[in-house]
């Protein structure tokens, strides 16, 4: 194993590892973008290391300079001459001959809630809400069961029977619907925030978010106010997520 | 709150690639495992009374929305079984929990537990326990005949004999004259499965699984068990090799529309052969559930477009499955199919565009329809009930019905004097939205099928610049290299 002892071997294989970590081990992939960033870094760092005394820059050279001078690696010479030309070429074809992709579509996916709306010709106070069926504990397994009566009439066919945003219709649309399982949809959020996406749906948000290409109807003109908050309380206790509370004003 | 998050359009393509490979993936046979009726009770009231009962009669509250109706255990009838009688066997019960039922509403519930769907098999046993009391009988399938055009012509033979046509149609497409008086064991009207979109059969699509079907029937549908009337035994395997010749295992759902680029004259006839050498892009179509009537159980799920433009004009040939022929007839309730291709007025390189569902009050969308009995017209809309005829439309189109499918190209000029009309322009990405009528199942107005946007672009004409390239950068990475090794050199 005496050619791992090789400052060039070594700086080839630390970029290797790096690219394979980097390339698979990381779930689910990131973007080539991304991952072209990250080599950039890795190969500066390596580059550091190499040059960081003469001593060691030499040895890191000297391969390299060897297969360009040395008479004895005249094939290997020969071979790179003609091999890097055509991967360089080869990667220019796929460049040039690669099919566009559709554009990807930015959004804002929780942007930030208006302080009050109107909801049928009444103003709701939405900073500082709290859901009022939480007050009543014996009240509450009704509700809940109300709700979930109320989500498999109207929320079913996306949000999915396991409300997790895979329902009948889910893979035809995008933005796909919420995945209510998922740590980052209802688990962050105060109930009153669901309350208003609930009420006013798709056309309700604000531009950043693509209001036009939103499918989540506007539920205030289907269910009350307090069916909104039954399907609120059903979402948490059918998935086992709690709301996130308000901040205590001091 | 406020993060900015990318939502790649790639998720449509993961989703039928799922599909695909869930359908490619032959079922492993699962060791069955004694269940716990009473834990499995626990489960059922909180994953399947919804759709099926709290008494297991199929008559939760969601079964009035849901088609096909959910099933009623308490008949102890089973749509999929490996068995030659009536009665399934557990791993027959446990696999349909787990894998689900494509084309209903039965998810996978491959997200509980193992345990929990063992103890679901035998609390759903128990709501019929009479009808287990004999216990399951191995079906012998006949050995496996592999598909060749041969085998494929003699299932086609078959399939006429013993009159499949009659319900599923000539090609499968579910449009067979007795389709309309097809009843389930409950009286609900059923619809024949449609043998060209094989990701749509309920007890999958595996080769096995499609013969297990013919030979032993689906109990409470009228699809009867054909092992003893076919010819010869070996005929189920002929048949299910002329079934799965009817369409493609997946239907591979597109994310961008390419309009390719053509010089010559552009074809009417949509049966033209000039269509079949265009690639097509399947879209996925869903219900309209925003505003009323509510379209739960749309007709049409899947609109294949191919388009083309040339100097002057645009076109675009659209192929769906639509299983009966129909024109405006209030008084039956029948309305004419019809389809619609939806575009913004003008196209712009921002983000904004208007409200999906054919736009709203402050922003309106240009339609391209084409109707049954009226042919093509051209529109503007600010919602679905606010539609009006563009004046001076200079769009035209042919239309043909065949064995269950609609083929129709639709023509308009690629520029446009109208404001109220978009004009096309090669390498722009335009959002392209579609909606469907099936005029025979009762959608008219609202009561539709559709897409969110997707993208349309036109292709830039054919370049020579993908052979240019490459050979300049490789010659000059071998210049670059030839001049690192002089200077190494010298």
């Amino acid at each position: 194993m005496s050619f791992l002892r090789s400052r060039f071997v070594q700086a080839v294989l630390v970029l290797v590892i790096a690219f394979v970590v980097l390339r698979f081990g990381i779930q689910p992939p990131a973007p080539w973008s991304v991952l072209t960033l990250y080599m950039s870094i890795v190969l500066l760092a390596v580059l550091v290391f190499v040059s960081s005394d003469s001593d060691s820059w030499r040895e890191f050279v000297r391969p390299i300079r060897a297969t360009l001078i040395s008479p004895d690696k005249r094939r290997a010479r020969l071979g790179l001459l003609i091999a890097l030309p055509l991967l360089f070429g080869y990667y220019a074809y796929t460049q040039a001959a690669a099919k566009p992709q559709a554009p990807p579509e930015l959004r804002a996916v929780h942007p930030a809630p208006p302080a009050s709306m109107p909801f049928r010709g009444k103003e709701i106070q939405i900073t500082g809400l709290d859901n009022p069926l939480r007050k009543d504990q014996a009240t509450f397994k009704k509700h809940v069961a109300a709700g979930a009566e109320i989500y498999i009439r109207n929320c079913l066919y996306c949000h999915g029977d396991n409300l997790d945003g895979k329902g009948h219709f889910a893979y035809g649309f995008n933005p796909p619907p919420a995945n209510f399982q998922d740590p980052g949809t209802i688990a962050m959020l105060q109930e009153a925030y669901l309350f208003w996406r609930i009420a006013k749906g798709g056309p309700g948000l604000p531009k950043e978010s693509t209001p036009w290409n939103s499918v989540m109807p506007a539920w205030e003109d289907r269910l009350t106010e307090g069916q909104i908050w039954q399907v609120i309380v059903y979402l948490y206790d059918a998935t086992g997520q709690q709301p996130r509370r308000w901040e205590e004003s001091h | 709150m406020g993060g900015i998050a990318l939502i790649p359009s790639l998720t449509v393509l993961a989703a039928a690639g799922l599909i695909a490979l869930s359908l490619s993936a032959a079922p492993s046979p699962v060791a069955a495992q004694a269940g716990d009726a009473a834990a499995g009770e626990a489960v059922y009231e909180r994953k399947c009374a919804g759709c099926h009962g709290d008494k297991g009669d199929g008559k939760g509250p969601a079964a009035e929305l849901l088609a096909p109706k959910p099933r009623d255990f308490t008949a102890g009838l089973y749509k999929v079984r490996t068995t030659a009688n009536k009665v399934p066997t557990d791993q027959d019960i446990f696999r349909i929990i787990t894998d689900g039922m494509p084309g209903t509403s039965m998810p996978a519930w491959a997200v509980l537990p193992e345990k929990d769907r063992w103890n679901l098999v035998a609390y759903i046993k128990a709501f019929a326990a009479e009808k287990f009391k004999e216990g399951p009988k191995k079906l012998e399938l006949p050995k496996d005949v592999a598909s060749s055009p041969e085998s494929i012509k003699r299932g086609k033979e078959m399939f006429e004999a013993i009159e499949c046509h009659k319900c599923h149609g000539t090609e499968g497409r579910a449009d067979g004259p007795s389709r309309a008086e097809l009843k389930d064991e409950w009286s609900n009207p059923i619809a024949p499965a449609n043998l060209a979109k094989p990701w749509t059969f309920r007890g999958g699509a595996g080769r096995t699984e499609i013969a297990t079907r013919l030979a032993n029937g689906v109990l409470g549908t009228p699809m009867p068990a054909f092992l003893d009337s076919v010819e010869k035994p070996e005929d189920i395997w002929h048949l299910t090799n002329f079934i799965l010749s009817l369409g493609a295992a997946s239907p591979r759902y597109a994310t961008l529309v390419t309009v390719t680029a053509v010089s010559d004259a552009i074809p009417d006839d949509p049966n033209a052969d000039y269509w079949t050498k265009v690639a097509p892009g399947n879209i996925p179509l869903m219900g309209q559930v925003i505003v009323d009537p509510r379209n739960f159980n749309p007709a049409i799920d899947l609109v294949s477009i191919r388009a083309v433009y040339n100097d002057r004009e645009i076109a675009f040939h659209l192929t769906w499955d639509d299983p009966t022929q129909s024109a405006d007839d209030p008084a039956k309730k029948l309305y004419a199919d019809a389809i619609s291709l939806q575009f913004p007025p003008q196209i712009t390189s921002g983000p904004e565009r208007p409200y999906f569902l054919m736009g709203d009050g402050s922003d309106a969308v240009y339609l391209l329809r084409w109707e049954n009995g009226k042919g093509v017209s051209e529109a503007t809309a600010n919602g679905p009930t606010k539609i009006a005829p563009l004046a001076g439309a200079e769009a035209t189109g042919k239309a043909v019905y065949t064995n269950g499918q609609y083929r129709v190209v639709i023509k308009r000029p690629l520029g446009s004097k109208d404001a109220a009309s978009p004009a096309f322009s090669p390498a722009v990405f335009t959002p392209v939205a579609f909606q469907a009528w099936d005029g025979g199942a009762g959608e008219a107005g609202t009561k539709m099928s559709l897409t969110s946007w997707y993208y349309l672009r036109l292709e830039e004409p054919q370049s020579n610049r993908r052979f240019v390239i490459p050979p300049v950068v490789a010659i000059l990475t071998l210049a670059v290299m030839l001049l690192v090794v002089r200077v190494a050199n010298r």
